[in-house]
């Protein structure tokens, strides 16, 4: 929006120009718009380019609207205004000052058409300008690293494991980056962000980290901005560097120099600080870390082969396509299956553009979305331009009286088209305020999932995009209505319209065009609200398995350093444990490895033998769980016993299965106290619980429970703490805190989350999406029902003096009141036949949106075109009322 | 013509003028008036005063050559003076203003 030039930086040339054109001509204008560059520099010294360009628009409209509300509010002489406007030849700038005042006036005279008309273009234009903030900010704008095109991310992919991609092996990794030529470099990460306890700077506090490869940040093309990324080095088991993420370093040392060199303590362990990142860089892939320590690269080397755990980003070669790069791929997973037969077997390797990956699947929701606010605009067009022709029916006399004078057709038309330009630059500045708040409220609904949540904001370019779209709706409205006013020849006499009348046959027609059009671009949006609407319903009723209410969930890591032995381990979850549960208030306290609704993870599955006899591998989610675990969520036991404090280390070891367990792979015999495989032991089954949803669409899977004290030394667990209190209660976290603190003050609990949000959040996409497509419909429905009303009491306003006359011949109110519905009877039923043919086809491309609901689902297509037929009944009813009222001897006094 | 009314803000714009000196340019005069008076002055309405005060014939303006300033782009600047009769205005408005306070000030003293 603003450039530099050899001159230094300059304020944005539109909006110079804009103001150029509405400040007096000469030196005075001229010193003006140098006092507001001057002051542009020093704005853009001071805070950034694009507020600067924003602060400069701000401007322009601010003085240059002063300078224009100022010729406009001097008072016309007349003689001078009829000369220039109809009979001599003028210049076009002479003549477009005359028609801005013109219609600037005209607008005061009506203020009820020109508040209708800008709010109505005001929804249409805000509406999109917010959505495309979002699109804008998620897919349109690219990543923001230095050439992100050559950017791809790896995965290995199985047929039957990993079909979408999966995370990377070590040694698959390492081969790689040897051995594609096409990669300029390849950085690997930890699959997951396992965070640390940093104490020593204030209050203890949990931050996330991320383990890198030394060459992450040149694949990334992103630099330190103090010190210096991490040397291959110290890519060592021992290594104790870290980098900062701008944030942490403002938050414990407020941004100073000196923390370079200096240690910080993590998990008890000291850390030297060796830089600090910049404070827009963001890791796509790696997600919102605090620090980075580097990846020990001999484990990398060194680990199995079927042990996946590294997301693999690499930078292209200049000009080296990405199909030449995945034949390259190609030619090492054979290499690699050849060398390596049984861990290779099947895998093989993809590179997808990073973009796309991050973006993913949200692409098509948010262009739904996007096409959705059009058809919001489409329809609020449509109802200006339907005013404007009603407007302009009752100006024909003025223009009529304007075409005898000698006003040329295109004279008119650069008239009508001046009114409308006006209307959609006030509909386009109110737009963009309502935008501008509600990219505030969309952000505030857009779930955590969505990624690149954070680019969203309101710029430039969605000023650029605002007033495209206003350009594009002026265009809409007023070339019809225009074109049809100076179409008419200037023989239509001024006789003709003096009198009241609709306005002719042509115009009638379009008028009813222009409602059908309403009516079936708001059965399309409808149609689809409903179908989401029902599908969000039909998300609601899934049986998840628990009961999510009153309970509250907080996540602890216990640092190696003091919790070493696995018996600290035990000891310190039963001492806290008992101390929460001896909180007033509190009903059950628990804790588990992962949380129900949040995905499947620990598939480790179990060997088990077959009805056939074989032994097979059944795929199972393992769940390391802690205290009354079943009891907080209320998972039902179904049979056996839960697990007790006497299933202990030296205790036999047990296990509790699901139903889906059961089912699957006990089909004959009673699982109960059957052994299976598990972590390196046989496990007896002492119980079987109802199974629990991994996913908000109910989905549930093999799940097998052990008693966190028995696998305490199989790694040290991050559990999840889950705490059953009697009534809601918001202090639950601050008195964990205080109970934590007693047992050990340099811990900390972290990821605090009642339990039903983590059960919302499951579903958040889906009501973002619900939320947004109810409130377009909404509107849809209601400019619709509005654009209806419009043109029947506009067409009984005309007339008045015909129903006056009928009605003193006899008619009945009834039979008047007929007469005016059926008037819109035919628009609406043809609009609502094409709309319901529009989103039988259309409603497909929301069918993976859909959750057990038909994307032709016949509840929905009867039930909404009735909501819309009652719609344009209740705006169509209330004119015809009014026309069956009117009493013949005033309407024929009008006369 | 010293009759005419002067507003308190355009009476401020004189006043800041007249502080200025040989420095009253527009960019100059707002932020005098931002220093002393402590709040913030649009751009608009200063420009529109500046026209109001000179159809009232008490300030002129010459235009100079804004090249030496870098920023400006070559814009000419804008440097007013205020005329005898923006003088008379505000000596008038001054005597009126005296006269109001004369005995008030137990009144309007800090408590």
């Amino acid at each position: 929006m603003s450039a530099s030039s050899p001159h230094g930086p300059q304020p944005p040339t539109l909006a110079e120009w804009v103001l150029s054109r509405c400040l007096p001509g000469g030196s005075l204008g001229r010193s003006v718009l140098g006092d507001l560059r001057q002051d542009y520099i020093e704005t853009r010294d001071r805070r950034s380019a694009t507020s600067a360009g924003l602060w400069y628009w701000g401007q322009t409209l601010a003085i240059g609207g002063r300078y224009i509300f100022a010729k406009l509010a001097r008072k016309p002489r007349p003689t001078q205004r009829y000369r220039t406007s109809h009979v001599q030849a003028h210049s076009l700038t002479g003549s477009l000052l005359q028609d801005i005042r013109y219609a600037a006036r005209s607008f005061v005279r009506s203020p009820g058409f020109t508040v209708v008309a800008v709010l109505t273009l005001a929804l249409g234009i805000g509406a999109n300008t917010a959505v495309f903030s979002v699109l804008n900010g998620v897919i349109l704008k690219p990543l923001r690293y230095e050439e992100p095109d050559r950017l791809v991310r790896i995965f290995q992919v199985h047929a039957r494991w990993t079909p979408d991609g999966g995370v990377v092996t070590g040694p698959a990794y390492l081969d790689y980056r040897e051995m594609v030529e096409g990669f300029e470099d390849a950085a690997a990460m930890y699959y997951r962000q396992p965070g640390f306890t940093l104490t020593g700077r204030g209050l203890p506090r949990r931050v996330v980290t991320l383990r890198v490869t030394a060459n992450y940040f040149d694949v990334y093309r992103i630099q330190p901005i103090v010190g210096r990324a991490f040397l291959s080095e110290e890519q060592t088991a021992s290594a104790r560097s870290v980098v900062l993420s701008y944030r942490l370093w403002m938050a414990i040392s407020d941004g100073d120099r000196g923390i370079l060199g200096e240690q910080i303590t993590l998990d008890d362990q000291p850390f030297d600080v060796v830089g600090v990142m910049p404070e827009a860089f963001r890791d796509v892939v790696g997600g919102n870390v605090d620090l980075w320590s580097p990846l020990d690269i001999e484990s990398v080397a060194n680990t199995s082969r079927g042990d996946h755990y590294l997301n693999v980003v690499a930078r292209l070669r200049p000009s080296v396509a990405l199909a030449e790069t995945q034949a390259q791929l190609d030619v090492v997973s054979a290499r690699q299956a050849e060398l390596y037969p049984r861990p290779h077997d099947g895998w093989t390797a993809l590179a997808v553009p990073l973009h796309s990956d991050v973006v993913g699947n949200v692409g098509a929701t948010l262009y739904i979305l996007m096409g959705a606010a059009g058809l919001v605009l489409l329809i609020a067009c449509v109802n200006v331009a339907n005013l404007f022709l009603a407007r302009n029916v009752t100006r024909e006399r003025e223009l009529s009286i304007r075409a005898a004078l000698g006003s040329g057709r295109a004279r008119l038309v650069q008239q009508l088209l001046t009114e409308s330009v006006g209307i959609a630059l006030l509909g386009g500045i109110t737009g963009l305020a309502l935008a501008y708040s509600g990219v505030r409220g969309l952000l505030a609904l857009i779930p955590d999932s969505l990624p690149r949540a954070a680019e969203v904001s309101v710029d430039a370019t969605l000023l650029l995009f605002a007033m495209g779209v206003t350009l594009l709706t002026t265009v809409l409205i007023g070339l019809a209505p225009a074109w049809r006013s100076a179409d008419k020849n200037s023989g239509r006499s001024l006789q003709d319209v003096t009198r009241g009348d609709t306005g002719g046959v042509r115009t009638g027609y379009l008028r009813n065009l222009l409602v059908m059009g309403q009516v079936t671009l708001a059965l399309l949006l409808l149609i689809g609200a409903g179908l989401l609407m029902k599908s969000f319903l039909e998300l609601h009723r899934v049986d998840l398995g628990i009961s999510p209410r009153h309970v509250t969930t907080f996540a602890i890591h216990l640092p190696e350093s003091r919790y070493g032995e696995p018996w600290r381990r035990t000891e310190f979850h039963q001492v806290f444990r008992d101390r929460l549960e001896s909180v007033p208030g509190v009903e059950a306290a628990g804790a588990a490895s992962w949380l129900p609704v949040s995905g499947e993870y620990h598939d480790w599955g179990f060997r088990y033998v077959s009805p056939e006899g074989d032994v097979e591998w059944g795929g199972a989610n393992f769940r390391i769980i802690e205290g009354d675990y079943f009891d907080v969520l209320h998972i039902d036991r179904l049979r056996g016993r839960a697990f007790s404090p006497s299933d202990a280390v030296d205790a036999a070891p047990v296990a509790i299965i699901n139903e889906e367990t059961a089912r699957r792979y006990f089909t004959e015999g009673d699982p109960l106290n059957q052994e299976i495989p598990a972590e390196g032991r046989l496990r007896r089954i002492v119980g079987i619980v109802r199974d629990v949803a991994h996913d908000h669409r109910g989905n549930v899977a093999p799940k097998v429970y052990l008693p966190h004290a028995q696998l305490a030394d199989n790694r040290n667990w991050v559990l999840t703490y889950v705490i059953a209190t009697a009534t809601p209660r918001t202090d639950l976290p601050e008195i964990a805190r205080r109970e934590l603190a007693a047992v050990d003050p340099d811990l900390v609990i972290h990821d605090v989350r009642p339990m039903d949000e983590v059960t919302a959040g499951a579903i958040a996409r889906e009501r973002f999406v619900l939320i947004l497509m109810v409130v377009f419909a909404g509107v849809a429905a209601a400019l619709a029902g509005a654009g209806i009303y419009g043109v029947l009491a506009y067409t009984v306003g005309q007339r008045t003096r015909e129903i006056g006359i009928r009605m003193a011949l006899g008619a009945q109110k009834r039979s008047v009141r007929w007469a005016v519905v059926r008037q819109a009877a035919g628009p609406v039923a043809t609009g609502t036949v094409v709309g319901l043919l529009g989103a039988l086809a259309a409603s497909r491309v929301l069918e993976s949106m859909l959750f057990q609901v038909g994307s032709r689902d016949l509840v929905t297509f009867i039930a909404v075109p009735t909501a819309m037929a009652l719609v344009a009944l209740i705006a169509g009813y209330v004119p015809a009322r009014r026309a069956s009222r009117i009493d013949p001897m005033e309407a024929l006094r009008q006369e | 013509m010293a009759k005419s009314y002067i507003g308190e803000f355009e009476q401020m714009v004189l006043l800041a003028l007249l502080q200025l000196g040989d420095d009253a340019y527009a960019i100059g005069v707002r932020k005098e008036l931002e220093r002393c008076a402590q709040r913030t002055v649009s751009r608009g309405a200063l420009y529109r005063t500046f026209d109001r005060l000179a159809e009232k014939g008490y300030l002129e303006w010459d235009f100079e050559d804004g090249s030496p300033v870098p920023d400006r782009g070559g814009h000419p600047m804008r440097r007013f003076t205020v005329t005898a009769d923006g003088l008379e205005s505000l000596r008038a408005s001054r005597s009126a203003l005296l006269k109001l306070w004369e005995g008030l000030d137990t009144v309007l003293e800090k408590p």
